[in-house]
Formats: structure tokens, sequence, C-alpha cells
């Protein structure tokens, strides 16, 4: 799996290039995230819009990428529905900015827009 | 009706293919609503996950005998493996964080069992010999 990564409008837009973050794909995420936004000071959108699927170990990795930014906000866009189920059954969609896709977080004038 | 049969070696990177395999089947069979089928997905998924990283030791794996039920009151997931017992010889039942904690201090796993738990309630398992033995049903 790899990250890829694009600034849009001075907004870091993250998109994992796989349809499962699953066991075999989380530790990339974890190490790619931090890779890709070292220094970065602007907003950052994970955009999960292809992603069908996420496990807890794919769960933990997003959460893991959050507690990197420390006290900054990790904005996530266009959770498919097993992806917007699992994070509701724990209660991380508290915890994340979540956007309905991309374009309404791009949109968004800030991230507490959401 | 007679369960179908998967036979896999546990490896994290050949479990997805199996587990879209057998959630294409479940949807394919046109008995379960989408909800059933996610819930059944995200159950598939744990459970797989658990036994390769704890039975197994999350190295090289071992073998996974999946029977699937598909019956009009719900699917119903058998697994066989022959690892470690579960600690205890019961199945963990984790709870959820407190909403209110620091996201320093936030849980990076341990959402598995708790997802199992709430999608598929009451897991059981026996230890029979070296075999481990899970039930699950999704509804």
């Amino acid at each position: 799996m790899n990250l890829q990564s694009r600034t849009e409008d001075g907004i870091l837009v993250l998109t994992p290039d796989t349809t499962r973050i699953d066991a075999s794909s989380a530790v990339y995420l974890k190490d790619q995230f931090r890779a890709s936004t070292e220094g970065v000071s602007g907003r950052i959108v994970m955009d999960l819009g292809d992603v069908n699927f996420v496990d807890s170990s794919g769960l933990g990795a997003i959460v893991s990428a959050l507690k990197v930014l420390k006290d900054r906000k990790l904005e996530l866009a266009g959770l498919t529905p097993v992806v917007a189920k699992v994070f509701k059954l724990t209660c991380m969609d508290q915890v994340f900015i979540i956007h309905n896709d991309i374009d309404s977080a791009l949109l968004a004038k800030d991230a507490d827009a959401a | 009706m007679d369960p179908q049969i998967y036979q896999c070696r546990a490896g994290i990177d050949c479990f997805g293919a199996t587990i879209e395999g057998i959630v294409a089947q479940i949807a394919d069979s046109g008995r379960y609503s989408a909800q059933t089928s996610e819930n059944a997905h995200v159950v598939l998924a744990e459970v797989l996950n658990n036994i390769f990283e704890h039975s197994y030791g999350g190295e090289t794996g071992g073998h996974i005998q999946l029977s699937l039920f598909l019956e009009d009151d719900g699917i119903y997931i058998e697994t066989l493996d022959f690892g470690l017992p579960m600690p205890g010889l019961a199945i963990p039942s984790p709870t959820l964080p407190d909403p209110g904690i620091r996201t320093e201090d936030l849980p990076e796993g341990g959402f598995g069992w708790y997802l199992i738990h709430t999608l598929a309630p009451s897991p059981q398992y026996l230890r029979r010999g070296n075999t481990n033995i899970l039930r699950f049903t999704v509804k």
C-alpha cells in the first residue's frame, strides 16, 4: 500500500491506493503518514473514498496517524459504508473530523466547518 | 443446509482475498441484507486476524478451517485452528475507552474483539485437544 500525497488549496490530501486497510497494510500507512506529514502545518485530509474495508488493525493505524499530529486534527473524507460502521461502533467517529467526500472537505473553510 | 468449508493458511497477505470471496458468496446468495453482509465481513476479518496474530503468534501462521453455514436466521461461522489456546481458555471482552480521553492516550488496538462482540453477540470458544474451535453468529 502507498499513501499518495498531493496539496490542494494549501490542504495536504493523502490517499491510500488500496481498497482494504487491514493487517497487511496498516504498518505502511502509519510509516508513510509520518513521512508525508513531517513539517506540514496546514490542514491534513485523508481521502478514504476508494477504501471499502478497514479492520481493527487499519483503524489502529489511522488512530496512530492522528497521534502523530499531537494536538492537531486529522480530517477523514469519503467513508464507505463498512468503514463508517467500524468507526461508529468503536466511537472513533468522534475523534476525527469526518467529511462526506473529498470535495466537501476541500470546500470547508477550516477543519471545524465539517 | 450443508456448510461451505474453506481451508486457508493463516497469513495476513492472503486473508483479504479469502474474505472478499466469502463475502461475495454471502451477497450472491441474495438471502441477507447489506447490513448482515457487512457485519459478516467485519467479523470474519477480525476472527482470522486474531487466529493469525494470537493463536499462531503472528509469524509463519498455520492452518485454519472455516465453515460457513448460510441459514435462514443468520450466518453461522465456525473456525478450527491448531495454535495456542486462548489465555484463560476464554474469549476476551474488552471495553471501549472513555470518549473524553486525550488524543495521546487513545488506544491503537483492542478494537477487534469489541467489534466481534458487537456484531456477533455471544461468541463461543472450545478447546478440544490441540484444537481451538470458535463459533460466531451474525444476524
